[in-house]
C-alpha cells in the first residue's frame, strides 16, 4: 500500500510491500528500505535495519500514528491526497488547538492590523490565551461571537494576509 | 480515628488520599462529575457519588452538592486535596458547621493565608521578608500605576486569591500595565471569584523554594525542609525536587524557622508550604502560603520516610506528632515530573486524547501518583495534569540516573504529554549541574520541537500505518485499548 506521512513540515511517501514472516521492504521516497526480525507484541514494534534492532512503542488512530523509542515521542500525521490545504500556516495559527471559549474579541471588522496584534483572547482550562496576527493584514470577522463555545480546528478570526487583502 | 472521609476531589490526588485511608483503616467516599464516570478514583474509592455535569462550578466546585455527598453517605470527615475546595475556607466553614470534620488548618488560618495580601501582612509580622510590593486593597488604577512606577518595572500583577499561574501577569512598562491588571482581573474572577489583584516587584528568574510545614494541634509545628520547584512552564511547575542544590543545613534551618514561625502566626494545623522565592544571590522572599496538600508532597515523604497525607488525617483527629524537629533529617534525594496532557512544542498547549498505551515504570525507589489507566478519555474539563512520577536515590546524580530510566521505561500513547521534554530536562546538562531557576525552560527549551525522526522512526511510522489495515478500516473505532495493532492484515506476528 503507498501513502502519505507527514511530521511536521516534512512529507515523505512510503510503499509498504509485505514480505514473508518477519520481513518487509519499506521504499520510502523512492528508496527500498528492507525490513528484518519484524515483530508486532501489543503496542510493541520491533524491527532490524542493516542489523541494527529497534523497539518502538506505537499507536495509530485514525489520522495520527505515534510512536516511542527510549524516551523520545514521535508524532506523525497520514496525509489523504489532495488535501493540502495552502493556506493551512494561517489557518492553523488562527484556529483553536484546544477545547475553549473565545473570552474577548479585541479587534473590530474591517480593521487592518499589523503583525503580532492581539486578535482574540480564548480561555481553555481556566487560562487566557492570546490568539495574534500571524502577519500584518486585515480581520474580516469573528466566525465565534465572544461566548461561544469552540473545538480544537475551529477557525477563531476570518483573516486577510496584507499581500490578499483588498 | 475518623470511620468514613469524603474525598472532595478528583484524578490522582483523590487516588492517593485513597491509598492512605485504606492504610489507616478509613473507609472512603468517591465524589465525580459526569467526565469522570471511568476515573480511576470512582473505582477504587469504597463508595462514589456523583455530583453532576462535567463543568466544575456543577460539579467539584458545587459546595452544597459535596456537603450533601458526604452527609448522604454518612462521612464523618472530609479531604478536599489539592485545587478545587481545598484553600475555600467558607467551604470549611460549610463543612464543619453540618458536624464534618474538615482536614485541613482552620477557617480562619486559611482566610489570613489563603488570600494573597492578608499573607504577606502575616508574613511581615512573623519578620520573615517579603517581596517589594503594592497591595492596599480597594486602590485605584492610578494608584497601582504609581505603585508600580515607584517599585520599579518590571513588575508582576497577581490575583490575591489566586495560585497557579492563573491571574497573573508580568509586565515590563507602564503601556501595558491597564491591560494586564484588566486581564489578571478577569482571569482571577473566573478562576477564584474574586478579582482583587496586587503588585509585586518582579525578580527575575528566581529559584522557587518552599517549606513543608506540618503542626499538630498541641501546638508542635516542624517543617520536613525544603522543595525546590523553579523548573516551570506558564508559571507552573513541572520538576520538583528535594534537597534543592542551591539550600545548604544552615540555609535550611533558616528558612525552616521563618516558615514555621510564619505557620505559628496563624495558629496553624495540619499540612501546608510556606514558598518563598531566592535571588541569585541567595536572598529569599516570602512569596506565600499553600494552606493544604502540595501536588509535590511525594519528594517529602521520600526523603523524610514520612506519609504527610496520614498525618493530615491524624493530625485532624488530634493526635500529636510524635517526633521532634532535630529527629527529623532528610534522607537521599528525590525527584518529581509532572505528567500532563500537553504539546511541548507547541507552547505547552492542553492535549486531549484517550490513553491507548500505557506502560507503568517500576524499582526500587520509584512512585507513580496517577489517574490513567487504559482506554480513559482525557477531555478538557480540568487540569491536564495525569500523572507524577517520582524517584528517590543515595544522591542527586543516582536520582536523575533512576529518572530518566523511568521514563524511559514509562510510555503513554493516544494522547500528547510531556514526557518527551520531561526527559531532556532532566538529561539536560544545565539541570545536573542544578542551575535551575524559574528562567530555566525559557533559557534552555524557548524553540522546543519534538524530535526529528531519522530513517527508523520513517520505517516504523510506515510499519505502524500498514499493520493498523487498509485505508478503510482506518476509521473503525478501536475497542481493544491494549492492542492498536488488533487488525495488522497481511503481517506476521512472528
Amino acid at each position: 500500500m503507498r501513502e502519505q506521512l507527514g511530521h511536521g513540515e516534512q512529507r515523505f511517501e512510503v510503499v509498504s510491500i509485505p514480505g514473508s514472516a518477519g520481513q518487509a521492504t519499506v521504499r520510502i521516497d523512492g528508496t527500498e528500505q528492507s525490513v528484518t526480525d519484524l515483530r508486532v507484541e501489543g503496542s510493541r514494534l520491533r524491527f532490524s535495519i542493516a542489523g541494527q534492532h529497534y523497539v518502538f512503542d506505537a499507536c495509530v488512530e485514525h489520522e495520527r500514528i505515534q510512536l516511542k523509542r527510549g524516551s523520545a515521542y514521535y508524532s506523525f500525521s497520514r496525509i489523504e491526497e489532495g488535501s493540502e490545504d495552502e493556506g493551512r500556516a494561517d489557518g492553523a495559527a488562527l484556529s483553536s488547538r484546544m477545547p475553549g471559549t473565545v473570552l474577548r474579541t479585541l479587534v473590530a471588522p474591517g480593521t487592518a492590523v499589523s503583525a503580532g496584534t492581539a486578535l482574540v483572547i480564548l480561555e481553555a482550562m481556566k487560562m487566557e490565551h492570546t490568539i495574534e496576527a500571524p502577519q500584518a493584514g486585515v480581520v474580516n470577522g469573528y466566525p465565534h461571537a465572544e461566548g461561544a463555545r469552540v473545538m480544537p480546528g475551529d477557525l477563531l478570526v476570518d483573516f486577510s494576509p496584507a499581500d490578499t487583502a483588498g | 480515628m475518623f470511620k468514613k472521609i469524603l474525598i472532595a476531589n478528583r484524578s490522582e490526588v483523590a487516588v492517593r488520599i485513597i491509598r492512605a485511608c485504606r492504610e489507616l483503616g478509613i473507609a472512603s467516599v468517591a465524589v465525580y462529575s459526569e467526565a469522570d464516570a471511568q476515573a480511576p478514583h470512582v473505582s477504587l474509592a469504597d463508595e462514589a457519588v456523583c455530583l453532576g455535569p462535567a463543568e466544575a462550578a456543577q460539579s467539584y466546585l458545587d459546595q452544597r452538592k459535596v456537603l450533601q455527598a458526604a452527609r448522604d453517605t454518612g462521612c464523618d470527615a472530609l479531604h478536599p486535596g489539592y485545587g478545587f475546595l481545598a484553600e475555600n475556607a467558607g467551604f470549611a466553614r460549610l463543612v464543619t458547621e453540618h458536624g464534618i470534620h474538615f482536614i485541613g488548618p482552620t477557617p480562619e488560618s486559611m482566610d489570613r493565608m489563603g488570600a494573597k495580601i492578608p499573607a504577606r501582612e502575616t508574613a511581615l509580622l512573623a519578620t520573615a521578608p517579603v517581596v517589594p510590593g503594592f497591595d492596599r486593597i480597594g486602590a485605584t488604577d492610578e494608584e497601582y500605576i504609581a505603585a508600580a512606577a515607584q517599585i520599579g518595572y518590571p513588575v508582576m500583577v497577581k490575583a490575591s486569591m489566586g495560585g497557579g499561574g492563573k491571574g497573573m501577569r508580568i509586565v515590563t512598562g507602564e503601556a501595558e500595565l491597564q491591560s494586564a491588571l484588566d486581564g489578571a482581573r478577569r482571569e482571577a474572577a473566573k478562576a477564584f471569584g474574586d478579582p482583587t489583584v496586587f503588585l509585586e516587584k518582579y525578580i527575575e528568574n528566581p529559584r522557587h523554594i518552599e517549606i513543608q510545614i506540618l503542626a499538630d494541634r498541641a501546638g508542635n509545628t516542624l517543617h520536613l525542609g525544603e522543595r525546590e520547584c523553579s523548573v516551570q512552564r506558564r508559571h507552573q511547575k513541572i520538576v520538583e525536587e528535594t534537597p534543592s542544590t542551591a539550600v545548604d543545613s544552615e540555609l535550611r534551618a533558616r528558612m525552616g524557622a521563618d516558615a514555621v514561625a510564619i505557620a505559628r502566626a496563624v495558629g496553624y494545623e495540619g499540612a501546608g508550604t510556606v514558598e518563598f522565592i531566592m535571588d541569585p544571590s541567595g536572598g529569599y522572599y516570602f512569596l506565600e502560603m499553600n494552606t493544604r496538600l502540595q501536588v509535590e508532597h511525594p519528594v517529602t515523604e521520600f526523603v523524610y520516610g514520612i506519609d504527610i497525607v496520614q498525618w493530615q488525617i491524624r493530625i485532624a483527629t488530634g493526635e500529636t506528632l510524635p517526633f521532634t524537629q532535630e529527629q527529623l533529617s532528610p534522607r537521599g534525594h528525590s525527584i518529581e515530573c509532572r505528567i500532563c496532557a500537553e504539546d511541548a512544542a507547541s507552547g505547552f498547549l492542553p492535549q486531549v486524547g484517550s490513553v491507548r498505551v500505557l506502560r507503568e515504570p517500576q524499582g526500587p525507589g520509584v512512585r507513580l501518583d496517577s489517574m490513567l489507566k487504559p482506554g480513559l478519555a482525557i477531555g478538557a474539563d480540568y487540569d491536564p495534569m495525569l500523572a507524577k512520577l517520582i524517584v528517590h536515590a543515595e544522591d542527586r546524580a543516582a536520582a536523575i540516573r533512576r529518572m530518566s530510566q523511568a521514563l524511559n521505561d514509562m510510555c503513554l500513547l493516544g494522547v500528547t504529554s510531556n514526557l518527551g521534554i520531561l526527559a531532556e530536562i532532566i538529561a539536560h546538562p544545565a539541570f545536573a549541574a542544578g542551575e535551575t531557576d524559574t528562567g530555566f525552560i525559557a533559557r534552555h527549551f524557548a524553540d522546543y520541537a519534538d524530535p526529528q525522526p531519522g530513517l527508523p522512526e520513517q520505517l516504523a511510522a510506515a510499519l505502524a500505518a500498514s499493520l493498523l489495515g487498509s485505508r478503510v478500516q482506518r476509521g473503525l473505532e478501536q475497542t481493544d485499548a491494549a492492542s492498536p495493532f488488533h487488525s495488522y492484515g497481511n503481517w506476521s506476528n512472528a
